[in-house]
C-alpha cells in the first residue's frame, strides 16, 4: 500500500471517529412526562400544589387504616371475625412501632406537612394576586394545624417542620406537645383570618372549619395527657367554646330533620356538614374512595336466602359493636329504644332474601319464603326456641351474635358502587359535623361551669333524634347532666356518633380510654396500660434518626 | 473538553499502531501463489493469513481464497496458513525459482480440538487458548436440542456460574438469569444480551432459538469490561447464524410435542374437605359464648351421624346436594388440559464468494397445560453479507417477530381452583356452566374466569444490524455498526361480570401500549499483527453511543354495556378509571480500548478499558472509567506438542477489573413532583406534591471483580476443563436510601453500601470413548458454587429489617416474587398440644394453635421473635450432559441440580383452614389428633395466628431436563426424495424431579399457579 493510498483511507476515518465524537449524544436530561419542583413557582404549579395538600386527608380517616386507629379499642366496638389489626382492639404486643399503619399515618400526614410549607414558602414568590395567594396560605395552615393535631394527639412530641425539605436530614428532635400546640392554634388562628365564611368550592377549607378545628383543639388541650379524671380547670374551654358557638351560631349550618338524613348518600352537602372529606363516582378524581362501607359489614352473605350484592355490601366484619354498645350480656345498651330513634336509623337489622337458591325448605320441601321476604332478622332480643321456630326466617338474639354476625352499622353502606365488590366508595367522610359542633360545645361549658348553656345544647341534639311524640321525653336537666357528667356526655356522643373516627380521641382526651376500654370492651380489657394513651414512634423513623428519636415508654 | 481529549487520545493511538510502508522488493526474485480451501466445503477461504516461515513476510488470501507472496529470493521455502476456526497448517519446501511464480493450493481443516474453539468476546472473535477472561460457550448443537420458546433457556445447566431458573409455567413465561450471583439491591442484576454486537434490550425471549449459531457468556471483568457500565452483571453474547459460500441450501426443522403437568397440589379431596370443614365449625373458638357448640345434639357432642344437624347449620346447600349426590369436582383437573407444542422452521442459506446471505422462518405455537393460556410466535430473519470492493464489506439483518401470549387469569385460575369446595359441581344438569359453585363471595367456577378473563399480551418487534468494514490497511480495519431496535408491546386485559374478581356485575377493559425504540452506533477500529513468531497484537478501539426513547400510554374503562367488545371498545366505558401517558430517554456514550498482546506464543495480555457516560447518572458524575488488565501463561501448549505426565495442555489466567451499573430509571437526579387527585364537591382537584428529593450527586455503582482460572487437557484432549474463582465487590452501590419520613419524603437513590460474591466454577468435558468401536461418548459436568452477602449498608447499619437487609446476609427482594429472598419470620415450632395448655396460655395461645419458637426468650410472642429462617440462593449447582453416537444414532442426557436453599411453601402459608375454602390436604390437629403439622381448623379464624411460620422448606431438587435420541438417515436413502441429510430424533423435556419439597416446582413454582409440566416430542431435521 502506498502512502497516498493510506491517507486517502485515514481522513475519512479520523473524519468519522471525530465526527462520531463532535456530534455524539447529548447526556443532559429532560423530563418530559415528568416534572420538577421549579413548576411550583408558577401559577398553576402554585394551584397544584395546593391541591396535593388534600390528598393525606383521603388516605386516612376514610380507609381501615383512620378508622381502626379511633373506632377499636374503645368502648363502642370490638373486633369481628375478619381483619389482621385486632391488636389495635386488643392491644396486645403486637401492637408496636413495626404497624405500618403507624409508619403510614406518620408519614402520609407529614407528606401533606411538607406540601402545606411548600405552599407556604412558594407563595412568597408566585405571581399571584394578593388575596388569592393569601387564601390559599389559610388552606394551607388549617390543613398543617389539622394533619400536627392529628400527630400529637397520636404520638405526643413529634417534630415540627414548618419549612420545605430541601436535603437529606438525618437527626431530628421531638418538639414539646406544648410547643406543637402553640403552632398548631397559631396556624387555626392565621386560617381564620385568612378564610372566608363559605369557601369558593365545597370541600375546601373555609372559616367555620377553621373555628371547629380551633374549638376541638383547646377541648383537647385542656384534657392533657389523657391520665387525669377529673380534669383541673382551664382557660381553654372557655377558648374552644367561643370558636365553637362561632359555628354552632353560623346562619350556614343547622341540624336535619332526621338523625338518619345525615346518611342518605343522596343528600351530601347539607346544611349539618361543616367540612367533608370528598369523594365523587369518577374514578379519575376519587382515588382510593370511602372504604368504610366495608368494615362495619357482618357476614349477611353466608347467611340462608342470601347472597352479596350492592346494595347489601361487602362484608368485611372488622367492627362489632360492643355489648356495651348494644345492650346484652349484662349491658342495658346505651340507648332507650323506646324514644330514641338513632339506634334504628343507624343499624341495619333486617336482611332481605335475595338469593332463591339458597332459601331453607320446610318439612314439605317448599322453600320457606320467597326472595324479597325477610331473610335474617336481628330483634335485638333473643327469642325462644319456640318463637324461633315460629317465624321462617333466621333469628340473631344477642346471644347469637357472632363475631362475624352482629347488626350492621348502615352510615358508610355505599349502595351506588357498581359492582359487589368494588371498594372505592364515593360516599364523603364528613369530618366536621354540627351535631358534634353542639355536643363538644355543650362539653366545653359544663367543663367551664355552664351546665346552664350545656343543657339546651344537648337537649337539642337529642330532640332531634326522638322517636315521634317523645322529643320531650328526650329532654334533659341541668341535674341529670351534673350527676350524669362526663360520663353522660360521653355516652351521648356515642349515642349520636358512634363509628364516626372520633371516639379513641374522645375518650383520650376526657381521661376516659383506659377506664372504659377496661369497662366495655372484653377483648382489649386484659391488656390496656397507661402507656396505651400514646401511640408508637414508627420504629422505621427511631432506625433511620441515628438515636435523636426515641420510643415512647412502654413500647 | 473531555470528549475532545479522549478522541485526540484515539488517533494517537491507532497513529501509533499503524506499520511503516514497505517498500517492495525488486530484481530476480520469484514468488508463490495458491487457493486456500476448506477441505469440509472446498470453497474458498478468505483472510487466512500465510507467512514465510524465517521472514517477516505475511499476506492473508483475498475472497477468492488466493494469496500472492512476492519478493521472494530464489530457493527453498517453508509457509504457514492459518486462520481463526482452522488448524493451521505447513507446508514444507516450496520451490521458488527468479522470475516465476510457483504454485502452492494448501487445504485448511476446520478445528476441533475443543481448545482451539473460537470463542465471540465482545466487539470480536478469539482462538479459545488465547482467552485470558472466563467465558463460557455453547454451540448451535447443544441449543437446539432444548425445545423451549426462549433461546436463554437453552443454555441452562451449561455453563458454569450462570444460573438460570424458571419464573413461571404459563406459556411464554420468562427466566431469570444470574451471572454468578447479584450484586445490586435496586439496580437491575439481569446480564447484558448483546446479538451480532448490538445490545438487545429486554433479553432475547424473541429470538427464536433455531437461529443461534453460538451463545457465549462473560463472566469476568476482563471479559465484561468492555461493556463497562453494562458489564457487571455479566454479558450474553448471541451469535445468529450466517450464510456460507457455496450452492444454496435449504433445511426443514420441525417439531410437535405434547406437555403434561407432572406435579398438581394434592388438596383435600370430598371426604377430606367435608372432615376438615366440620372440625373448623367444631371449633370451640368458633363458638359464640354462651353458646352450644355444633354437633352437639342434645347437648352432647356427637359426629355428623349422630347429629346431622352439625351439616346442616355447616355446609351450602349445594354441599350437602354434592354429598347426598356423590357429585364431586376436581377442579384442577377441569382447568387442567393437555398442551401442546409445536415448532416449524425453515432455512435457506447459500452464496458465494463475495454474497452470503440466510433467510429463515419460524411458527411457533404452544397451548398451554391450562385452560385459556397459549402463546404463538411468528417470526422471520433475513441476514446478508457482502463483498462490495476488495476491500470493503456491508451486510445487515432484519429480524421479525410477532407473538401473543394469551393468559388469561394467570395462575390465579389454579388459586380459584384449589379454592374450590369439592363438594359442587361446575356444571348443572343441563350442561350449562354454573358460575357460582357455592353462594361464597369470594368464589367462583375457574372455567368461568377461564372463558371471560382476558389477559393478552401482543409483541411486534423489528431488530436490525447494519455493518460497513473497510480494510484500511494488512491487519487494519475499520468497522461500523447500527443496530435499531423496535419494540411494540400492546396488553390488553378484560375482566367480565362472570369473574372472581367481579362477582357476576360490573366489567373492566384496559389497553396498555409501549413503544420502545433502542439504537446502537458502534465505531470500531481493529489491528491484527504477527511480528514474527514472538510478537502477536490484537488491539480494537471502539466509540459507541446508544439511545433508548420509551414511550407508554394506557387507558382504563369501566363497566361496558356488552362484553363482546372485550378490551378494544374502551370508547364503550361508562367510567374511565385511569388514563395515562409517558415518555422517558436515557442515552450512554462510549469509547474503549482492548489490546491482546501474546508473546512467544506463551504469554498473553489483554488490557482495556472503557470510558462510559450516562444521561441517568448526574451532572458532573455522568462518566466513569472501567479498565481491567488479565493475564495469561500457557504453561503447556499442545499445538507444540507439550506434556507433562498426562497433561497435554494448560493456561493460568488471571484477571482483575471494574465494570459498573447504572441499571437506575432515568430522572432520578432531578427528582421529581408526584401527581395526586382530589375533588372539590365533584370538581377535580388534581395536584403535585413534592414528591422524591432530587440526588444531585448520584454516580456509578461499581463491581471490581478479581478472576483466576485454569484451561486444561489431559490424556490427548480426552478430558478438558476449567476451573475458576473469583471475588466480586460492588459498592457505592445504587440504593433507595430511606429518609426519615417526616421530612415528607420517602427514601432517595443514592450510592451506599457494599455487596460481595466469592465463588467457583468448574467445567469439565471428558471423551469416554473416541471411536472406540464406532462409538463417540462425551460427558460434560459444570459445578458452581457463589456466595453472596451484603457488606455494607448505609449509615453503618447492620441490618435493615424495614427493607430485608442484613450485612452478612445475601440480597433480599422482598418486593418481587420472581427475585431472591432472605426468609425472615417466625420459627415454626408445631402445635400447641393439650399437655402444654398452661403453657400455651402464658403465650395467650390455646391448644390446636400453631406454636413459634420465642427467639428472644421473652416469654412473649411478637414481632421481635422473627428470625433469619434461610434463603433462595442456592449453596451449590450442577448440572451433567452426557452423548453418545453409535453409527448415525445418538442418545442425550442432561440432568441439573441447585442445592442447598430454602423455599416459601406459598400453598402451605394460604391454607387458612377456616373451613371457608380447600386448600392443601394437610394432617390438622384435634384434641384426638395430637398432630404437630397443622393447626386445628377454625371457622373465625382468617388465617391461623402465625400462619407465615409454616411452609419453609428446602428446595433442593434434581432434575432430568431432557432426554433425546435420535436417528440420521443415511444419504444414500435420501437422495431419491431429493434430501441430501435428515434426522428424527425423539425428546422428552423435564420428565423427572428428585425433591422433598411439596411445592409444584422449587425453581418456579412455590405457590397455587400453573403447575410444572413435561414435554415429549418428535422431531424432524431434513436438509435440500
Amino acid at each position: 500500500m502506498t502512502l497516498p493510498m493510506t491517507r486517502r483511507l485515514l481522513l475519512p476515518l479520523a473524519a468519522l471517529l471525530v465526527g462520531g465524537a463532535a456530534g455524539c449524544v447529548d447526556l443532559k436530561e429532560t423530563p418530559i412526562s415528568g416534572i420538577t419542583s421549579s413548576f411550583y413557582s408558577t401559577p398553576s404549579g402554585f394551584e397544584a400544589a395546593v391541591n396535593s395538600m388534600y390528598t393525606p386527608a383521603r388516605t386516612h380517616w376514610p380507609l381501615e387504616r383512620g378508622s381502626t386507629m379511633t373506632v377499636f379499642g374503645t368502648d363502642e366496638f370490638t373486633n369481628g371475625a375478619d381483619g389482621s389489626y385486632k391488636f389495635f382492639n386488643t392491644y396486645s404486643a403486637q401492637l408496636n412501632g413495626d404497624v405500618d399503619f403507624l409508619r403510614d399515618t406518620w408519614r402520609d400526614f407529614y407528606q401533606g406537612i411538607n406540601t402545606a410549607n411548600t405552599v407556604i414558602d412558594a407563595a412568597a414568590t408566585v405571581n399571584l394576586p394578593d388575596a388569592q395567594k393569601s387564601l390559599r396560605v389559610g388552606e394551607a395552615k388549617f390543613l398543617r394545624a389539622l394533619y400536627f393535631f392529628t400527630l400529637v394527639r397520636t404520638y405526643g412530641a413529634i417534630p415540627l417542620p414548618l419549612t420545605p425539605t430541601t436535603g437529606v436530614v438525618t437527626e431530628t428532635t421531638r418538639e414539646p406537645v406544648a410547643k406543637v400546640y402553640e403552632q398548631i392554634i397559631k396556624d387555626c388562628q392565621d386560617a381564620i383570618a385568612a378564610l372566608p365564611d363559605k369557601a369558593a368550592q365545597f370541600g375546601r377549607a373555609d372559616r367555620p372549619a377553621a373555628q371547629y378545628l380551633l374549638g376541638e383543639v383547646y377541648l383537647t388541650r385542656a384534657g392533657g395527657d389523657g391520665t387525669q379524671d377529673p380534669l383541673p380547670p382551664s382557660p381553654d374551654f372557655a377558648l374552644a367554646a367561643e370558636q365553637l358557638q362561632a359555628v354552632v351560631d353560623n346562619p350556614r349550618f343547622g341540624l336535619l330533620a332526621q338523625y338518619k338524613d345525615n346518611f342518605d348518600i343522596q343528600n351530601e352537602g347539607n346544611k349539618e356538614v361543616v367540612w367533608a372529606i370528598q369523594f365523587t363516582n369518577d374514578p379519575l378524581t376519587t382515588g382510593d374512595g370511602n372504604k368504610l362501607h366495608l368494615y362495619f359489614t357482618a357476614a349477611y352473605d353466608l347467611e340462608p336466602g342470601m347472597l352479596r350484592d350492592i346494595a347489601n355490601d361487602r362484608p368485611f366484619r372488622r367492627f362489632k359493636p360492643t355489648p356495651w354498645q348494644l345492650g346484652y350480656a349484662g349491658f342495658p345498651g346505651i340507648w332507650d329504644k323506646t324514644k330514641d330513634a338513632r339506634y334504628e336509623q343507624m343499624y341495619k337489622v333486617v336482611w332481605i332474601s335475595n338469593n332463591p337458591n339458597n332459601i331453607p325448605k320446610d318439612a314439605s320441601g317448599n322453600p320457606k319464603y320467597n326472595v324479597g321476604d325477610t331473610a335474617v332478622y336481628m330483634p335485638g332480643v333473643d327469642y325462644t326456641a319456640a318463637q324461633k321456630a315460629a317465624v321462617r326466617y333466621k333469628i340473631y338474639g344477642p346471644s347469637d351474635y357472632t363475631d362475624a354476625m352482629f347488626p350492621t352499622l348502615n352510615k358508610y353502606l355505599d349502595p351506588t358502587r357498581t359492582s359487589t365488590n368494588q371498594e372505592p366508595g364515593q360516599r364523603d367522610l364528613v369530618l366536621f359535623r354540627l351535631d358534634n359542633a353542639i355536643l363538644m360545645l355543650a362539653e366545653a361549658y359544663w367543663r367551664d361551669g355552664r351546665s346552664d348553656l350545656a343543657v339546651p345544647l344537648i337537649n337539642r341534639v337529642r330532640e332531634r333524634a326522638a322517636k315521634p311524640g317523645m322529643t320531650a321525653a328526650m329532654d334533659i336537666t341541668i341535674a341529670d347532666l351534673d350527676a350524669g357528667g362526663i360520663n353522660f356526655i360521653l355516652d351521648e356522643r356515642a349515642r349520636e356518633l358512634t363509628g364516626e373516627t372520633t371516639r379513641w380521641f374522645d375518650l383520650k382526651r376526657t381521661g376516659k380510654l383506659i377506664e372504659r376500654v377496661q369497662l366495655y370492651n372484653a377483648e382489649g380489657k386484659n391488656n390496656i396500660k397507661p402507656f396505651h394513651l400514646l401511640r408508637p414512634i414508627p420504629n422505621q423513623e427511631i432506625l433511620l434518626s441515628n438515636g435523636s428519636l426515641t420510643q415512647n415508654p412502654g413500647y | 473538553m473531555k470528549r475532545r481529549l479522549i478522541t485526540v487520545s484515539l488517533l494517537s493511538a491507532c497513529a501509533l499502531l499503524l506499520p511503516a510502508t514497505r517498500a517492495s522488493a525488486q530484481g530476480t526474485t520469484g514468488g508463490i501463489t495458491g487457493v486456500i480451501t476448506g477441505v469440509e466445503s472446498n470453497q474458498p477461504i478468505q483472510g487466512v493469513r500465510v507467512t514465510v516461515l524465517g521472514t517477516q513476510l505475511t499476506v492473508t488470501s483475498n475472497p477468492q481464497g488466493r494469496y500472492t507472496i512476492a519478493g521472494l529470493a530464489a530457493g527453498m521455502y517453508r509457509l504457514r496458513a492459518s486462520a481463526i476456526g482452522y488448524t493451521p497448517v505447513i507446508v514444507d519446501s516450496v520451490p521458488v525459482r527468479a522470475g516465476q511464480v510457483a504454485n502452492a493450493d494448501i487445504a485448511l481443516r476446520h478445528q476441533t480440538v475443543e481448545l482451539e474453539k473460537v470463542v465471540v468476546v465482545g466487539y470480536g472473535t478469539l482462538a479459545k487458548r488465547d482467552v485470558t477472561g472466563a467465558v463460557g460457550s455453547v454451540a448451535a448443537e447443544q441449543i437446539k436440542q432444548i425445545p423451549t420458546t426462549n433461546a436463554i433457556e437453552a443454555i441452562k445447566g451449561r455453563v458454569a456460574g450462570v444460573d438460570i431458573t424458571s419464573t413461571g409455567y404459563k406459556p411464554g413465561d420468562g427466566v431469570r438469569v444470574r451471572v454468578r450471583g447479584q450484586r445490586s439491591l435496586k439496580a437491575s442484576n439481569d446480564p447484558l444480551y448483546v446479538l451480532d454486537g448490538i445490545p438487545m434490550a429486554g433479553g432475547i425471549g424473541d429470538l427464536n432459538p433455531g437461529d443461534i449459531q453460538s451463545i457465549e457468556v462473560l463472566k469476568d471483568a476482563s471479559a465484561t469490561a468492555i461493556y463497562g457500565s453494562r458489564g457487571a452483571n455479566g454479558v450474553v453474547l448471541v451469535t445468529s447464524k450466517k450464510g456460507q459460500a457455496g450452492a444454496m441450501r435449504s433445511t426443514f426443522d420441525t417439531y410437535y410435542g405434547i406437555q403434561d403437568i407432572t406435579r398438581r397440589v394434592e388438596v383435600f379431596d370430598a371426604q377430606g374437605y367435608a372432615d376438615y370443614k366440620r372440625e373448623a365449625y367444631r371449633n370451640p373458638n368458633s363458638v359464640a359464648a354462651g353458646k352450644q357448640p355444633i354437633y352437639t345434639c342434645g347437648g352432647v357432642a356427637g359426629s355428623p351421624e349422630t347429629c346431622p344437624e352439625g351439616d346442616a347449620l355447616t355446609f351450602y346447600t349445594e354441599e350437602l346436594n354434592a354429598m347426598k349426590n356423590g357429585t364431586f369436582t376436581d377442579w384442577q383437573d377441569l382447568i387442567s388440559r393437555r398442551g401442546s407444542q409445536v415448532s416449524n422452521q425453515v432455512s435457506v442459506t447459500g452464496g458465494n464468494e463475495r454474497n452470503q446471505y440466510a433467510v429463515s422462518g419460524n411458527l411457533l405455537k404452544q397451548i398451554g397445560v391450562t385452560q385459556a393460556q397459549d402463546y404463538d410466535r411468528k417470526q422471520m430473519r433475513v441476514n446478508y453479507e457482502g463483498q462490495a470492493r476488495d476491500r470493503i464489506r456491508v451486510g445487515g439483518s432484519v429480524l421479525l417477530v410477532r407473538s401473543l401470549q394469551r393468559l388469561s387469569r394467570g395462575d390465579g385460575l389454579y388459586s380459584e381452583a384449589i379454592a374450590d369446595t369439592p363438594l359442587s359441581v361446575p356444571y348443572d344438569s343441563a350442561g350449562n356452566l354454573v358460575f357460582k359453585p357455592t353462594p361464597d363471595a369470594q368464589r367462583d367456577n375457574p372455567l368461568a374466569d377461564a372463558n371471560n378473563w382476558l389477559n393478552d399480551n401482543l409483541r411486534n418487534r423489528v431488530f436490525g444490524t447494519l455493518f460497513a468494514s473497510v480494510d484500511l490497511l494488512p491487519g487494519l480495519a475499520y468497522r461500523a455498526n447500527f443496530g435499531p431496535d423496535l419494540t411494540f408491546e400492546r396488553n390488553g386485559q378484560f375482566i367480565g361480570a362472570q369473574t372472581q374478581a367481579n362477582q357476576g356485575a360490573g366489567n373492566q377493559a384496559e389497553i396498555r401500549n409501549r413503544r420502545t425504540f433502542d439504537y446502537t452506533l458502534d465505531n470500531l477500529l481493529t489491528y491484527k499483527r504477527e511480528l514474527g513468531r514472538i510478537h502477536k497484537i490484537d488491539a480494537t478501539l471502539l466509540y459507541s453511543i446508544e439511545k433508548q426513547t420509551f414511550e407508554g400510554d394506557s387507558t382504563r374503562g369501566q363497566n361496558f354495556v356488552y362484553e363482546s367488545g372485550i378490551y378494544e371498545n374502551l370508547g364503550g366505558a361508562a367510567n374511565v378509571e385511569r388514563i395515562g401517558s409517558v415518555i422517558s430517554q436515557w442515552a450512554l456514550q462510549s469509547y474503549m480500548a482492548r489490546l491482546n498482546y501474546t508473546l512467544l506464543d506463551k504469554y498473553l495480555l489483554t488490557l482495556t478499558t472503557r470510558v462510559d457516560g450516562s444521561s441517568r447518572l448526574a451532572e458532573g458524575n455522568k462518566y466513569a472509567t472501567f479498565p481491567s488488565v488479565a493475564l495469561g501463561y500457557r504453561v503447556l501448549d499442545e499445538n507444540a506438542n507439550q506434556r507433562f505426565g498426562p497433561l497435554n495442555s494448560l493456561k493460568l489466567r488471571g484477571s482483575y477489573g471494574t465494570t459498573g451499573n447504572t441499571s437506575v430509571d432515568p430522572y432520578q437526579t432531578q427528582g421529581g413532583l408526584t401527581r395526586t387527585a382530589y375533588s372539590y364537591g365533584g370538581a377535580p382537584g388534581f395536584g403535585y406534591r413534592p414528591g422524591s428529593l432530587p440526588n444531585p450527586a448520584l454516580s456509578w455503582e461499581k463491581t471490581a471483580t478479581v478472576d483466576v482460572g485454569l484451561d486444561f487437557g489431559l490424556f490427548d484432549g480426552r478430558l478438558t476443563g476449567t476451573v475458576d474463582g473469583y471475588r466480586a465487590n460492588t459498592k457505592d452501590l445504587l440504593m433507595d436510601r430511606q429518609l426519615l419520613l417526616w421530612t415528607g419524603y420517602s427514601s432517595i437513590t443514592q450510592n451506599v453500601g457494599a455487596t460481595r460474591n466469592t465463588g467457583i466454577e468448574v467445567a469439565l468435558t471428558g471423551i469416554t470413548l473416541d471411536g472406540w468401536h464406532g462409538i463417540h461418548w462425551t460427558n460434560d459436568v459444570t459445578f458452581s458454587k457463589n456466595k453472596n452477602e451484603i457488606v455494607s449498608l448505609s449509615n453503618g447499619q447492620l441490618a435493615d429489617p424495614g427493607n430485608g437487609w442484613w450485612v452478612g446476609q445475601p440480597i433480599n427482594n422482598p418486593n418481587s416474587n420472581s427475585d431472591n429472598h432472605v426468609w425472615y419470620d417466625y420459627k415454626f415450632d408445631g402445635i400447641w398440644q393439650t399437655a402444654d395448655s398452661a403453657q400455651a396460655r402464658s403465650f395467650g395461645r390455646k391448644p390446636g394453635e400453631i406454636r413459634i419458637v420465642d427467639a428472644n426468650g421473652d416469654g412473649k410472642f411478637n414481632a421481635s421473635d422473627k428470625v433469619i429462617l434461610g434463603n433462595t440462593y442456592p449453596k451449590w449447582t450442577g448440572s451433567f450432559s452426557s452423548r453418545l453416537d453409535y453409527r448415525g444414532f445418538d442418545v442425550s442426557l442432561q440432568a441439573i441440580t441447585r442445592q442447598g436453599f430454602m423455599v416459601r411453601n406459598d400453598l402451605q402459608r394460604g391454607n387458612t383452614l377456616a373451613g371457608r375454602y380447600n386448600g392443601p390436604a394437610v394432617n390438622f390437629w384435634t384434641p384426638s389428633n395430637p398432630s404437630n403439622e397443622a393447626p386445628r381448623p377454625d371457622k373465625n379464624t382468617e388465617n391461623p395466628v402465625f400462619g407465615d411460620a409454616r411452609g419453609y422448606e428446602d428446595g433442593s431438587f434434581v432434575k432430568i431436563r431432557n432426554i433425546t435420541v435420535g436417528a440420521t438417515i443415511p444419504p444414500r436413502l435420501l437422495t431419491r426424495v431429493g434430501a441430501q441429510s435428515a434426522r428424527i430424533y425423539f425428546t422428552a423435556q423435564d420428565p423427572w424431579m428428585f425433591t422433598n419439597t411439596s411445592v409444584l416446582d422449587p425453581e418456579g413454582q412455590t405457590g397455587n399457579g400453573v403447575p410444572i409440566f413435561r414435554t415429549l416430542l418428535i422431531g424432524g431435521s431434513f436438509g435440500f
